[in-house]
C-alpha cells in the first residue's frame, strides 16, 4: 500500500474511473438486450460500440499515466512531489452549490440567491474583506437576476411563501 | 435564387427595433465575454441558452449571432494590450499585436484587428449566404446511411484535430454516455437510469452544457488570485488611446495586403466548415500562410501587421463557415455553433436541408444578423467604443463570477424546473473540471452530446432498413463517399497536425515569455 499513494494522481485515476464507468455502462446496456436481436441492432448496440472504441483509449491513458509516474519516481527518488497549487476553494464551491440546490425548492430564490452570491464573492476574493460592499453587491445581483428571469423571461422560481 | 431572396428579406426583420436591440445586447455581451481572459463567447451563449426559452426564436438566434461575432473579435483587445488572449482564438494575435503595443502602436493594432475582423466576418457571412443554398442541394442527396457516415466523419475529424486524441476520445465517450441516459430513441425502453425515476427523461441539454462549460469554469476561476489578476489588468487600465489613433492609414492597410484579407477570409471560412476545427485553428493556419508568402517573414513575431490581420480576419471568417454544416447537415463546425444548435433544439427545430428549404424565412434573419454584426464592428469599435473596450478588464471579477454562478445554476432550473437536474449539472461540472485540469479537451464533449444520439439513431435505422446487413454503408454512394473521406482525413490530418503542433507550441512559448 505504501507504494500505491504516488499512483493516485489524476493522470491515472481519471482514465481508471472512466474505464470503470465504461464497464458499468456496457454491463447495464447488455442487461437490457444483446447488441444484435434477430439480426437487428438493439438498444445496447451503440453503448457496446462506444465501449469498444473508448476502452482502448482509457487503457492507453491509464498505462501512460502509470509509466509517467514510474519514470518520475525513478528520476526523483521514491516519492512523487506534486508541485501543483492546492486550494480548498473548488471544494467550497461544490459545497455552496450543493447546499443551494438542496435548499432552493424549500427556501426559494429571495432568501438563498443573495446568500449564495455573497459566499461566492468571499471565495473568489483572496481574503474576507469589504464585507459590507459584498453584501450590497449580493443584494443588487439578486435583484438584477430576479428582474431578468422573473420579469424579463417569465420564469417562476420557488419562494418560501409560495 | 429563391433562397437568396428570402435571406435578403431577412434583412427587414433584423432592422426592426426589437431585433436591433437583441443584436446590440448580444454584441456587447460578446465584447465583454471575449475581452475578459477566461471568459469566452461560447460561455456567453451557454448562459444565454436558458433565457432564450421564453424568447421568440428569431430574436434568440439574432442575439447569439451578435455574441458569436463580437466575442471572437474582442479576444484581440487583451491579446494586444496585455499579451493575454481574451479568447483562445486570439493567441496568434498576441504574437504580432503585443510587440506593436510595446512600440506604441497598440491603438493601431486594435484598428487593424477590427478592420480584419470586420472584413473576415463579412466575407464569411456573405459566403454563408451564397454557399448555403448549394450546401442544401448537396445535403438533400444524403440519405440515412450517408447521414450516419457523415456524423462518423465529423466525430473522427473532431478527435483528429485535437492535440490529445486519446483524451478527446474519452471526453467524447463521456458526452455520449451522458447523452444516452433516458429513453431509447427507437424503442420504449429506458437506459442507464439505475432505478432513478428522474433519469427516465434523460439529462437535459442545458444541464449538460451549463455543467460542462459554465460550472467547471467557476471552479477554475476560484484558483485565480484576485490581487494578481488586478495587477495584470491594471496594465490595460493604464493604457489610454485617443479615438483617431485607432484608424490605420490606407497605405498601412495596403501594406498588410488585400490578398491577405481575401485569402485569410477564405482560409477561415473553409476551416470553419470543417467540423470541430474552430477559430483557433483558422487563425493559426492563416497566420502561417501569411508568413509563408510574406516578403518579410523575418518581421513576424515582432509586430508584423500582415500576421495580425491574417489571424484576425480568419478567426472571424470562420463564424460563417461553421454555420454551413450546422444548418445544412446538423453538424456543428465548432463548440459555439454546437451550443447554437442546442438553442435551435430547444425550439424543436432540427437542422438539416429540410429546415433551410421549408423554414428559410426563420433562418434568414440569423444570416443577416451575422453579416450585420461583422459590419457593426467597424463603426462601433473604431468610431464609438474602441477607447472604452480597455476598461472592460476593470469589471470587478468577484461580481462577475458570482453573477455567472447564480445565472448558471438558475439557468438549469429555468430550463428544467428540476432541482435534480441542477444537481446533475453540478456533478457534470465537477467531472469536467477534473478532465480540464488534466488537459482533456471540452469541445468533443459538446459535439458528442449533440451528435452521439443522432449517430445512434441513423446507425440503427440504417441497419433496420438493410435487415441487419452492414454492407449498406458501402453500397450507398453518399455513405461510401463520407467513409472514404473519413479514411483520408484519418491518414492526412495527423501529419499536418504534427507540423502545426510544433509551430503552435513555439508561438505559445513566445506568448508566455
Amino acid at each position: 500500500m505504501k507504494t500505491l499513494k504516488p499512483y493516485l494522481q489524476a493522470k491515472v485515476t481519471i482514465p481508471f474511473f472512466m474505464q470503470v464507468a465504461l464497464i458499468i455502462y456496457v454491463i447495464s446496456a447488455l442487461q437490457l438486450a444483446p447488441p444484435m436481436v434477430d439480426g437487428l441492432l438493439s438498444e445496447s448496440s451503440f453503448p457496446f460500440l462506444i465501449f469498444l472504441i473508448a476502452s482502448p483509449a482509457a487503457i492507453k491513458l491509464f498505462l501512460d499515466g502509470l509509466k509517467a509516474i514510474k519514470k518520475e519516481i525513478a528520476e526523483t527518488g521514491s516519492v512523487v512531489v506534486v508541485k501543483k497549487k492546492k486550494s480548498i476553494k473548488p471544494a467550497l464551491i461544490v459545497l455552496i452549490m450543493a447546499v443551494f440546490i438542496l435548499l432552493f425548492e424549500i427556501l426559494g430564490f429571495t432568501i438563498l440567491a443573495p446568500l449564495y452570491v455573497f459566499f461566492f464573492m468571499l471565495i473568489y476574493d483572496d481574503k474576507p474583506q469589504d464585507i459590507v460592499k459584498k453584501i450590497i453587491y449580493a443584494l443588487l445581483i439578486g435583484v438584477v437576476v430576479y428582474v431578468m428571469y422573473v420579469i424579463g423571461f417569465d420564469i417562476r422560481f420557488p419562494e418560501l411563501w409560495r | 435564387m429563391d433562397q437568396i431572396l428570402q435571406i435578403l428579406a431577412g434583412t427587414t426583420v433584423v432592422f426592426q427595433p426589437l431585433s436591433l436591440l437583441y443584436l446590440s445586447i448580444g454584441f456587447f455581451i460578446g465584447i465583454i465575454f471575449g475581452a475578459l481572459p477566461g471568459l469566452t463567447s461560447m460561455l456567453a451563449i451557454v448562459l444565454l441558452l436558458p433565457m432564450t426559452y421564453t424568447m421568440p426564436m428569431t430574436y434568440a438566434l439574432i442575439m447569439c449571432m451578435g455574441v458569436y461575432m463580437s466575442g471572437i473579435y474582442s479576444g484581440s483587445i487583451t491579446a494586444i494590450t496585455i499579451n493575454i488572449p481574451g479568447a483562445p482564438s486570439a493567441l496568434m494575435t498576441c504574437l504580432e499585436g503585443y510587440p506593436m503595443m510595446r512600440k506604441g502602436l497598440g491603438a493601431k493594432a486594435i484598428g487593424h484587428a477590427t478592420i480584419g475582423s470586420a472584413i473576415g466576418g463579412s466575407i464569411g457571412a456573405l459566403l454563408l449566404i451564397f454557399v448555403s443554398p448549394m450546401a442544401v442541394s448537396l445535403a438533400l442527396k444524403i440519405r440515412t446511411p450517408g447521414k450516419f457516415s457523415l456524423i462518423l466523419f465529423a466525430l473522427v475529424v473532431i478527435v483528429i484535430v485535437e492535440k490529445k486524441r486519446m483524451k478527446a476520445i474519452l471526453t467524447m465517450a463521456f458526452g455520449i454516455m451522458l447523452a444516452t441516459v433516458g429513453m431509447d430513441p427507437l424503442k420504449s425502453v429506458s437506459r442507464f437510469t439505475f432505478g432513478i425515476p428522474n433519469l427516465i427523461e434523460g439529462i437535459d441539454l442545458t444541464t449538460l452544457i451549463i455543467g460542462a462549460f459554465a460550472i467547471s469554469e467557476l471552479f477554475d476561476q476560484a484558483m485565480v488570485n484576485n490581487a494578481e489578476y488586478k495587477k495584470i489588468t491594471s496594465a490595460a487600465n493604464s493604457v489610454k488611446f485617443k479615438r483617431r489613433e485607432f484608424f490605420p492609414t490606407f497605405q498601412e492597410m495596403k501594406e498588410a495586403g488585400w490578398k491577405t484579407y481575401l485569402k485569410s477570409s477564405l482560409i477561415g471560412y473553409i476551416i470553419g466548415v470543417l467540423p470541430g476545427a474552430g477559430a483557433s485553428m483558422a487563425a493559426f493556419v492563416s497566420y502561417v500562410e501569411a508568413k509563408r508568402v510574406s516578403k518579410h517573414p523575418e518581421r513576424f513575431g515582432s509586430g508584423a501587421v500582415d500576421g495580425l490581420v491574417a489571424a484576425e480576419t480568419a478567426n472571424n471568417a470562420m463564424c460563417g463557415g461553421a454555420m454551413v454544416p450546422m444548418l445544412s447537415l446538423g453538424i456543428p463546425g465548432d463548440g459555439t455553433t454546437a451550443i447554437i444548435l442546442g438553442v435551435l433544439m430547444v425550439y424543436g427545430v432540427v437542422p438539416g436541408p429540410d429546415l433551410l428549404v421549408k423554414q428559410m424565412h426563420v433562418m434568414a434573419p440569423m444570416y443577416m444578423a451575422l453579416l450585420i454584426s461583422a459590419a457593426l464592428l467597424l463603426p462601433l469599435s473604431l468610431f464609438l467604443f474602441g477607447p472604452y473596450y480597455l476598461k472592460i478588464v476593470r469589471i470587478n471579477r468577484l461580481v462577475l463570477y458570482s453573477s455567472i454562478a447564480l445565472i448558471a445554476i438558475l439557468g438549469v432550473f429555468a430550463a428544467t424546473y428540476s432541482a435534480f437536474q441542477m444537481g446533475l449539472a453540478l456533478v457534470i461540472g465537477v467531472v469536467m473540471y477534473f478532465f480540464k485540469k488534466q488537459g482533456y479537451p471540452n469541445v468533443p464533449f459538446i459535439l458528442a452530446v449533440i451528435l452521439g444520439p443522432l449517430a445512434e439513431q441513423y446507425m440503427r435505422t440504417t441497419m433496420t432498413i438493410s435487415s441487419g446487413n452492414p454492407l449498406i454503408f458501402i453500397t450507398h454512394f453518399d455513405s461510401l463517399f463520407f467513409l472514404l473521406l473519413t479514411v483520408a482525413f484519418a491518414i492526412l490530418l495527423p501529419r499536418a497536425n504534427r507540423r502545426a503542433d510544433a509551430m503552435e507550441k513555439k508561438a505559445e512559448d513566445k506568448v508566455k515569455l
